[in-house]
């Protein structure tokens, strides 16, 4: 079973080719633990997200900058402190009232001076 | 003949023809998951095959655009199902290594849609092309097309990998499934 600091390594290798999900996380998490409830799985998903950010990786969401029959998109980093990001992430989660889907609440990626190629 | 009143289902039923062994039937939702197993797999294998051409041979680099450009393009259709911008265009220039690397995650990404519920996969995707045109396609097309887009080009860098010198890897879903279950020989 991968741990999280397992997962947190494979995303972070990952983030500095491509935007990263939080909904891959915990996609990550749920196939590691399948027997987690969801307040457990989140608060592991929110555990990965917090190495990952002290890694030096961004959060944000992507805003749609054109017209809605066929987005482009532009991905806006949401502000610091780090501790303000998670809590952030938290809340957004808790309104879903679900975990997030693909597209949904927020990404992550390594600053453009560590992304690769 | 097979479909008559005197046919295969009336000599079943009456016990006269062999019942249809099964083994691993794939409910119609997780095909698709299936095939992105197989593109995993296979995309691994060409880029194993490739790699074993003497880095100065030119049909190394033909070689390489081609995976770099299979790689890329799931990408860039993982970023259009979770409505994003790619980071990658669709031809990138990118080392063996890193085509490697994101074919890996962007298929991982796919599947990870492709495990989704009939719903999900029914959703529809706006999105625009490279050239600007804008379409609209359901999730469940999106990876159908994902998984049979690489068998072409894994098919010209199969014959690359065979001009270059080199052994061309097989990558046929039948090979797959017969690797992953022996009980299939």
């Amino acid at each position: 079973m991968s741990s999280l600091r397992d997962i947190a390594r494979t995303f972070a290798d990952a983030a500095r080719r491509d935007y990263v999900g939080v909904w891959r996380i915990v996609a990550a998490v749920r196939e590691a633990a399948p027997d987690a409830d969801e307040t457990a799985r989140r608060d592991a998903t929110l555990a990965v997200v917090s190495l990952l950010l002290q890694r030096g990786l961004a959060i944000g969401t992507f805003r749609t900058v054109s017209a809605p029959s066929a987005p482009d998109y532009l991905f806006e980093r949401w502000p610091e402190p780090r501790d303000e990001l998670l809590e952030r992430l938290r809340r957004e989660w808790d309104a879903l009232e679900r975990d997030p889907e693909e597209g949904e609440v927020a990404w992550l990626v390594a600053p453009a001076d560590e992304a690769l190629p | 003949m097979a479909g008559g009143a005197g046919g295969r289902g009336a000599a079943l039923k009456a016990g006269l023809w062999p019942a249809p062994r099964t083994r691993g039937i794939v409910p119609a939702m997780h095909t698709l998951a299936t095939l992105l197993d197989h593109v995993a797999w296979a995309d691994a294998r060409a880029v194993a095959a490739l790699r074993a051409l003497p880095d100065d041979h030119p049909e190394r680099a033909q070689g390489e655009r081609l995976l770099a450009h299979l790689a890329a393009a799931a990408h860039v259709w993982l970023s259009r199902i979770e409505g994003r911008a790619p980071r990658h265009p669709v031809w990138p220039a990118l080392s063996l290594d890193e085509a490697e690397a994101l074919a890996r995650e962007s298929i991982a990404g796919l599947r990870a849609v492709a495990a989704g519920d009939e719903a999900a996969l029914a959703r529809v995707v706006e999105y625009r092309t490279t050239s600007g045109a804008a379409f609209t396609n359901t999730v469940a097309e999106i990876l159908a097309h994902v998984a049979l887009h690489g068998s072409y080009h894994r098919g010209q860098v199969a014959a690359l990998v065979r001009q270059g010198g080199g052994v061309p890897a097989a990558t046929d879903f039948i090979v797959w499934v017969r690797e992953r279950d022996p009980s299939v020989a």
